[in-house]
């Protein structure tokens, strides 16, 4: 069942993906290496993450990042279609008041944990191992948010789902492009033989 | 060391040990017993146990005195429940059963988790939390509904934290939260770091055509050559049956024309012209399995349609 979503997921990204490229291309030519690089890079992101069809956070945040940028918008609501018009704009005013929300959580977290450690300063000794644990969980968690698209405004299980869901597509991203490498390698090689 | 605090019922043991003299306990401990507020030997509830096995006298209020005692040793490391044993301590003669149940079990989960995590340090946190949670579900709780909610919520995320083991490779041998997450976190970094090197690939191969739009312009305009050359040899299978049947239909329109028409374009491209064409035949090349081959031929299918309308474009500005 997987499997199964997974290559039908895998269909949708290649499509977009191409479909990205060409408006790419068509709008703008003779780019420097770089430039075609993000280019390309820009569109295979937008490409999985609308290939998702906004079920998952961490896609609805990736293309209504990828909007914040003028020039990209064109291509973005080209690539989309007028599916997704309304909903990222919603979900962006939400992540805003969600991030708000989120600092407001951490200050009063740490002002809570300033004063609970002034008070304590025996028992921690004993719970050094607990406390060392959870130390080392939050930090992780801090970095896992970084990394995840969206994560900042995500509690810590979604978070796990959402990150899980993101590998998942990051590995079909990867050997998609992977395989395209490689048939421009194998291309490339037997060409050489030709003109040879 | 001895940084466990002892509670006031201490004393009752302390007459017991009068009685069954413990080879452990120093007599520098002796005194210290005698004292309201008690420091413990960090074992200290090695030889209670000891202690209590030799203890099974008939008294049944000695008796229960005793696993008070046995059980609030994990109290030791709670400073807050100093005055509550205390407290516990008295009532332990007034044979108040229900709250001493249920204290008792409130410190035996403390005790156990405070056990578990003493012995694996970085690997236990949620195998200590998962059997913090079996004991709690055998025994229940005073205050119910904040526990329950986050047993469930630990429960939750040791659950996912085991989706992930399956997908994250080499997870599983990894226990705890925070090793996985760590695991987690490297492969995450990983795949990023291999589409931005990917995607850079991509670019530095296609020197003047980046995207395919173009390139599959070109391959329409260089059908045969290309065809007959690389894909034969190269492709065994139907894909290739069909793909000559799209791409003759094509030939006669474009092949005399455009080809005079984009000779740049098709030298440059010579390399990338059937790159998707590649594409297609990498399930074979690769032959990875089923998954694969649909993929294929379902991109071949989609990239007849692109080259039909980009070649169609093409001839129009004829």
């Amino acid at each position: 069942m997987k499997m199964h979503t997974s290559s039908k997921l895998r269909k949708e990204f290649i499509k977009k993906w191409v479909k990205g490229l060409q408006i790419c291309c068509s709008s703008k030519k003779n780019m420097d290496i770089l430039e075609r690089k993000k280019k390309i890079k820009l569109c295979a992101d937008i490409a999985l993450a609308s290939a998702k069809n906004e079920t998952t956070l961490w896609s609805i945040a990736l293309i209504s990042e990828a909007k914040k940028d003028d020039e990209n918008k064109i291509l973005v609501d080209n690539l989309l279609g007028p599916e997704s018009r309304f909903k990222p704009r919603m979900t962006n005013r939400q992540m805003i008041a969600c991030h708000k929300r989120v600092r407001s959580k951490k200050i009063l977290k740490k002002s809570r944990h300033v004063c609970q450690k002034m008070k304590k300063m025996g028992p921690p000794k004993s719970n050094l191992a607990a406390y060392i644990a959870k130390k080392l969980v939050k930090r992780r968690t801090q970095v896992l948010k970084r990394l995840v698209p969206g994560g900042e405004s995500m509690d810590k299980f979604s978070l796990i789902k959402e990150a899980l869901d993101y590998i998942l597509s990051l590995r079909i991203q990867v050997d998609v492009m992977r395989t395209l490498v490689n048939a421009n390698e194998v291309l490339n090689q037997s060409d050489s033989k030709i003109y040879n | 060391m001895a940084a466990f605090s002892h509670q006031q019922h201490q004393s009752f043991f302390l007459d017991q040990t009068v009685l069954f003299p413990n080879p452990n306990t120093t007599a520098a401990c002796f005194p210290q017993f005698h004292q309201p507020h008690n420091h413990a030997v960090h074992g200290y509830h090695h030889d209670q146990a000891s202690v209590a096995n030799k203890l099974q006298s008939p008294d049944s209020s000695m008796s229960m005195v005793l696993d008070d005692q046995k059980v609030e040793s994990g109290n030791e490391l709670l400073a807050k429940k100093r005055k509550d044993k205390q407290m516990l301590a008295h009532h332990a003669q007034s044979k108040d059963t229900s709250n001493k149940v249920k204290k008792q079990k409130k410190t035996i989960d403390y005790q156990e988790e405070k056990k578990k995590k003493n012995t694996k340090k970085g690997s236990s946190e949620e195998e200590g939390a998962v059997g913090y949670i079996h004991v709690r579900a055998r025994r229940g709780q005073a205050t119910d509904s904040h526990s329950l909610a986050e047993r469930v919520r630990r429960e939750k995320i040791s659950e996912r934290m085991r989706l992930l083991q399956a997908i994250v490779p080499g997870c599983d041998k990894v226990t705890g939260k925070a090793l996985m997450l760590d695991e987690i976190i490297n492969y995450v970094q990983s795949l990023q770091n291999q589409v931005e090197f990917l995607s850079m690939k991509l670019a530095s191969v296609n020197p003047m055509l980046y995207d395919f739009g173009i390139d599959l312009d070109s391959f329409m305009l260089k059908p045969d050559e290309n065809m007959s050359n690389m894909v034969l040899p190269i492709m065994p299978s139907l894909q290739q049956c069909s793909l000559n049947e799209g791409v003759a239909t094509l030939a006669p329109t474009t092949t005399n024309d455009n080809c005079n028409y984009l000779p740049q374009l098709i030298d440059s491209s010579a390399a990338t012209n059937s790159l998707l064409f590649q594409q297609e035949h990498m399930p074979n090349i690769l032959s990875q399995g089923n998954e694969h081959e649909l993929w294929g031929v379902d991109e071949q299918r989609l990239k007849l349609d692109n080259r039909f309308a980009l070649s169609n474009n093409l001839t129009s500005f004829h």
